[in-house]
């Protein structure tokens, strides 16, 4: 049934930049056909994205990038600004990195893990970069 | 034989293949570039000074004749300073260091002296989390971004 509600979700959603999103994982399924290195796009993986970006709401576009694994990865950076990036594991799950910058430019904090959508929101709060994504 | 390792000065140049490449034009590689996939003794680089004092244009266009990559129009040279990405990883790891590893002629190759590898990294398959840390924090060490065929415009 979660499987069936997230495909629905991940057809549905209509998020900022989503088009832009689409254009950009057409393009890296072109690349990954090419690379002999990528066996096959993680389309769970896809599908997390969607579903994630459905809920979480942010609205600075993110760069997206296809792993060897066929996992799609989600960055938010700033050059010399805070840093967060997702990558989509499949299964609700989330491998993120995440660094804060302080004054300076300096990394003042960072945060690396595993997690559950709720989970990745929770570390996005703590780390008070929710509004950087969502700027 | 003691690896010969490159001192802080030096400089280096990886390959990010199109899938890595956030963004070309404002030279934004993901940390996925920088994470070793467990082949060889380290992420595979190539060394700008070993082909002596030249200028920089010339150093790359020997690296990419060299490179025993198939590199695709849309990937990218991601430039690095070698005592900035110790510095910045010296603190995660035991002993991040980068080594020389020259390739010998092949019927197929020319001999590359310029290969190093970053030796001292964590592996994906031994813990994925860390790499991806490490990864992104030498990301954040580049220093500039250069196109992969020499009649392209350089980036910089």
């Amino acid at each position: 049934m979660l499987e069936t509600a997230r495909r629905k979700a991940a057809s549905k959603s209509k998020t900022a930049h989503s088009q832009a999103y689409e254009a950009r994982i057409n393009a890296l399924r072109a690349y990954a056909a090419e690379d002999d290195d990528i066996e096959k796009v993680n389309e769970d993986s896809i599908n997390d994205f969607w579903a994630f970006m459905q809920v979480a709401g942010f609205s600075r576009q993110a760069g997206l990038v296809l792993l060897d694994s066929g996992d799609l990865r989600a960055v938010w950076r700033e050059n010399a600004g805070h840093d967060v990036g997702l990558r989509f594991l499949g299964n609700q799950e989330i491998l993120y990195v995440m660094f804060k910058r302080g004054s300076e430019g300096q990394i003042a904090e960072r945060s690396a893990g595993k997690g559950s959508f709720n989970g990745v929101m929770k570390q996005i709060k703590k780390l008070n970069l929710l509004q950087f994504v969502k700027e | 034989m003691t690896d010969q390792e490159l001192q802080n000065a030096d400089n280096v140049v990886l390959y990010a293949k199109p899938t890595l490449v956030i963004d070309a034009q404002l030279g934004q590689i993901d940390g996925s570039a920088f994470t070793w996939n467990g082949r060889g003794d380290g992420l595979s680089v190539n060394w700008l000074e070993c082909f002596g004092n030249l200028p920089k244009a010339q150093q790359l266009d020997t690296i990419r004749r060299l490179i025993r990559l198939n590199m695709r129009p849309s990937g990218r040279l991601a430039e690095l300073n070698v005592g900035v990405v110790i510095q910045n990883i010296a603190a995660e790891l035991e002993s991040p260091r980068f080594v020389r590893r020259p390739l010998a002629e092949t019927a197929e190759f020319e001999a590359d002296p310029s290969h190093c590898e970053l030796a001292g990294l964590p592996s994906l398959e031994e813990d994925e989390v860390k790499a991806a840390e490490i990864g992104e924090i030498i990301a954040n060490c580049i220093a500039s971004v250069h196109s992969v065929h020499e009649e392209l415009q350089e980036l910089d």
